[in-house]
């Protein structure tokens, strides 16, 4: 991290400003980002590994999901995937809350293999008993 | 002549009468007339367009008048209240019950407060505390009659703290305190540590069980997004099918699929465990239970029922039960479930353990009046959970939940990632425009009752919305999913209903007359065929405290065998689940018994007891009422055959802190 800071800063000062900004414009694009502040509308690249953690706060609450209406399952801790432009443009991943007592809640982080901003959303049970959401991803 | 002063006396009579109902139509007008203000007020406040300085001004005013309209509540309830003392009919008094109910509910809305009544309640468990006097219509040797138990020590408690307990006097604030040393703010304001949403009330007679439960944590997310609570998602503050997916898709496919609906689990668990038994000891007056359930209370089981069953003394007994933790947790304001699974092995040990006591209020210094004193004290007991397996949360169902999740759920969730791909590609736009629609109108909506009120009108315009055949289909592969999701989860609740419960029992009793008794009792209880049925059997024996002065005088008393067997009418996902019992008990009594005081004599022999009992569960509350009628071939004082009705109402608070308390303070 301290390294590619001081790459930065290095490159700023060396490289003529109009081209700094074309390859930190580039390197955004090559990095998963969230749109619109929202944590479930997210881009990223071709290629790009997606990362999902979720995290209960109780015990015996689960998580399923599914990617563009295949069932996965229980969702594995963490559950990794490939964005592939040649496959389904946007990809949708929903994930499903099963919650077995009261007062659940999931902590849900999703990172691309590229850097950039981590997406973050909390999910509380709020008295139902199961709940879903979807995160979407439009593959640049 | 003589006419005339009866006319006088009838004008004047008239008189008095229309001037209390036009003071009564006075005070309707005026509630009405304030809440048409408040409203207005809380429309103009919210107004975007309105400059800020006119928007405080309007915030105080309106902190004011609401203040003012929970002055008028307060006043018409407690009139109500007064007038629940001598209710003319059992109709009469259901609905001033509810009409009081009503009104707790909009002055707690009113006054911006949260509904802390379970948490008060569970905080505040002495007898003197939560205990109002319970009217309970009883039936005996088939006639019938209303009588009024005793009331609390506080002596204005009314019938409604029964359901409320729950909703007590000192639970409501007598004005809007959350904003007494500030300004009136705009949105309502949580009082610190307190969860706002406990307050939210949606119908679920209108909109179904968990339609109901999705709207109400709509309600709380956006509220909480709003104002930027812990733990919230700033995005959740607007709608859209990516994070609201379930409330959408049941508000499109409700009307059309009706399949969609899914049971409320957590409180129906609790509910469904008819092993917790929150009568008082079978052989207490006022008894309705002649066999002993074996499961223990999670948190405060209060009951009060009134009649006899073996006993020739009818009196009015209060029990009290409760679980050392649950209670101390409860009453740290920590959310019920939360606390039971954070647990280390010693609280685990203590959880298994709970207490009851019993307080007959025909005896002591003021009969007919519960004052808990230790006169009234008609037995204590302690009882030992040696066998649970009727825990949803237990690590024994860990694997039921991970299978249902690998398949069931995860098919709902392909199709409606299916759904959620249809709207993020503007293959519905319909959806699109109404949520654009729902979230312009979401904008001026500040409090809880405003965002809930946004969705309740136009949650519904997603019914009419235009389909194409493919999204038909597409909303048809959801509610086939969602239902077997539904049965599967059933299922497992079913077989967690077939756990064994085994108790080990021990009850001090303090009759009136004659020596103290200990009872000790191995309770066991097993379901069967899915939770259809459920046996229950009881051994015990009895022994004087002291050894009797009587000659030929054994200290063994008496053993008893009981068993029963319970059927549940209805399903678990049903609106309520009634339960028709058969029991039957025998009894060896080994001495005759000479009663103090009097002449009479328990004689030694066998008495055997049939029962046939009625549970009817009051759908959404806590409340049962059996109804029970039993033959003896004998009582204990009168060796003669004997025939016996009896109805009371129970009332179980872990159901209530299950459905609205699940949440525990940050």
């Amino acid at each position: 991290m301290i390294l590619a800071i001081l790459f930065r800063i290095v490159a700023f000062a060396t490289v003529p400003h109009s081209l700094y900004f074309i390859f930190a414009y580039l390197e955004v694009l090559s990095i998963m980002q969230i749109r619109n502040n929202n944590p479930l509308d997210l881009t990223g690249t071709d290629g790009e590994q997606i990362s999902v953690r979720a995290v209960s706060k109780k015990p015996g609450d689960t998580v399923a999901f599914a990617r563009d209406g295949v069932p996965g399952g229980v969702l594995p801790n963490p559950f990794t995937f490939t964005l592939q432009k040649a496959g389904k443009n946007p990809t949708v991943l929903t994930l499903v809350f099963n919650f077995v007592g009261a007062d659940g809640a999931f902590d849900i982080h999703v990172n691309g293999s590229g850097g950039g901003p981590e997406s973050f959303f909390i999910f509380n049970q709020f008295g139902v008993s199961v709940g879903a959401i979807s995160y979407t991803f439009d593959i640049l | 002549m003589r006419l005339k002063p009866i006319f006088i006396v009838t004008v004047l009579i008239l008189s008095l009468f229309s001037s209390v109902l036009a003071q009564q139509e006075v005070e309707e007008s005026k509630i009405i007339q304030m809440r048409a203000t408040v409203q207005k007020l809380e429309g103009l406040s919210g107004d975007a367009n309105i400059p800020v300085e006119t928007r405080q001004q309007l915030s105080e005013l309106l902190f004011e008048k609401r203040g003012e309209l929970h002055a008028l509540l307060r006043q018409k309830r407690d009139a109500l209240r007064s007038k629940l003392q001598n209710p003319a009919s059992a109709a009469e008094q259901v609905n001033l019950t509810e009409t009081i109910r009503q009104l707790t509910e909009e002055m707690q809305q009113v006054s911006g407060a949260p509904n802390a009544a379970a948490v008060t309640t569970a905080g505040g468990p002495t007898p003197s505390a939560n205990t109002g006097s319970v009217t309970v219509i009883r039936t005996s040797n088939g006639g019938a009659s209303t009588e009024k138990a005793p009331s609390a020590t506080n002596g204005g408690s009314d019938s409604s703290n029964l359901t409320s307990s729950a909703t007590s006097a000192s639970s409501v604030p007598a004005v809007a305190q959350p904003a007494a040393t500030q300004p009136a703010p705009v949105a309502a304001q949580p009082a610190a540590g307190q969860d706002p949403c406990l307050g939210i009330n949606v119908d679920q007679r209108t909109f179904g069980t968990e339609f109901a439960a999705q709207i109400k944590a709509a309600t709380c997310r956006i509220f909480k997004a709003k104002n930027k609570l812990p733990g919230s998602n700033a995005i959740d503050a607007t709608v859209a099918a990516d994070r609201y997916t379930l409330m959408m898709v049941m508000a499109i496919t409700r009307k059309r699929l009706s399949d969609v609906a899914i049971p409320e689990l957590v409180a129906q668990a609790e509910n469904a465990n008819n092993a917790k038994n929150v009568s008082s000891s079978a052989s207490s007056a006022g008894s309705t239970s002649l066999v002993s359930k074996a499961g223990v209370p999670a948190v405060f089981g209060f009951a009060v029922e009134h009649g006899g069953l073996t006993r020739d003394i009818n009196g009015t007994t209060v029990t009290f039960t409760g679980n050392p933790v649950g209670l101390v947790q409860a009453m740290a304001n920590k959310g019920f479930i939360s606390s039971f699974q954070n647990q280390d092995d010693f609280t685990k040990f203590l959880r298994k353990l709970s207490f009851g006591l019993s307080f007959d209020t025909s005896r002591g210094s003021e009969p007919g009046v519960f004052t808990g004193s230790k006169q009234q004290l008609s037995g204590f007991s302690f009882r030992y959970n040696i066998v649970d397996q009727r825990d949803p949360r237990d690590s024994r169902y860990t694997s039921k939940w991970i299978d249902l999740t690998q398949k069931q759920a995860a098919n709902l969730a392909a199709s409606l990632s299916v759904f959620v791909d249809d709207i993020k590609t503007g293959r519905l736009p319909g959806v699109t425009t109404w949520q654009s629609d729902l979230n312009t109108a979401l904008a001026s909506a500040t409090t809880l009752e405003q965002i809930k009120a946004v969705l309740i009108a136009e949650l519904p315009k997603l019914e009419q919305l235009p389909l194409t055949v493919e999204q038909q289909e597409t909303l048809e592969h959801i509610a086939t999913d969602f239902t077997a999701f539904l049965d599967k989860k059933n299922d497992i609740l079913s077989e967690i209903q077939n756990g064994w419960v085994a108790t080990f029992d021990y009850n001090n009793e303090r009759p009136v007359t004659g020596p103290s008794l200990s009872n000790f009792r191995f309770l066991a209880e097993k379901g069967a065929y899915n939770g259809s049925i459920d046996f229950t059997a009881n051994a015990s024996l009895t022994i004087y405290n002291s050894r009797p002065t009587t000659p030929n005088t054994q200290r063994l008393r008496d053993f008893r065998f009981a068993g029963q067997i319970d059927k549940p009418i209805g399903n678990v996902s049903g609106g309520g689940k009634f339960l028709l019992s058969f029991a039957g008990r025998y009894e060896r009594l080994l001495n005759d018994e000479p009663i103090e005081g009097t002449t009479d004599v328990i004689k030694k022999g066998d008495i055997a007891v049939g029962q046939f009992k009625l549970t009817i569960p009051i759908r959404g509350t806590a409340l049962k009422i059996p109804l029970s009628i039993s033959i003896a071939n004998r009582t204990e004082l009168i060796k003669e055959k004997e025939v016996r009705g009896n109805f009371g109402v129970t009332f179980d608070l872990d159901s209530i802190l299950a459905k609205f308390n699940p949440f525990s303070k940050p």
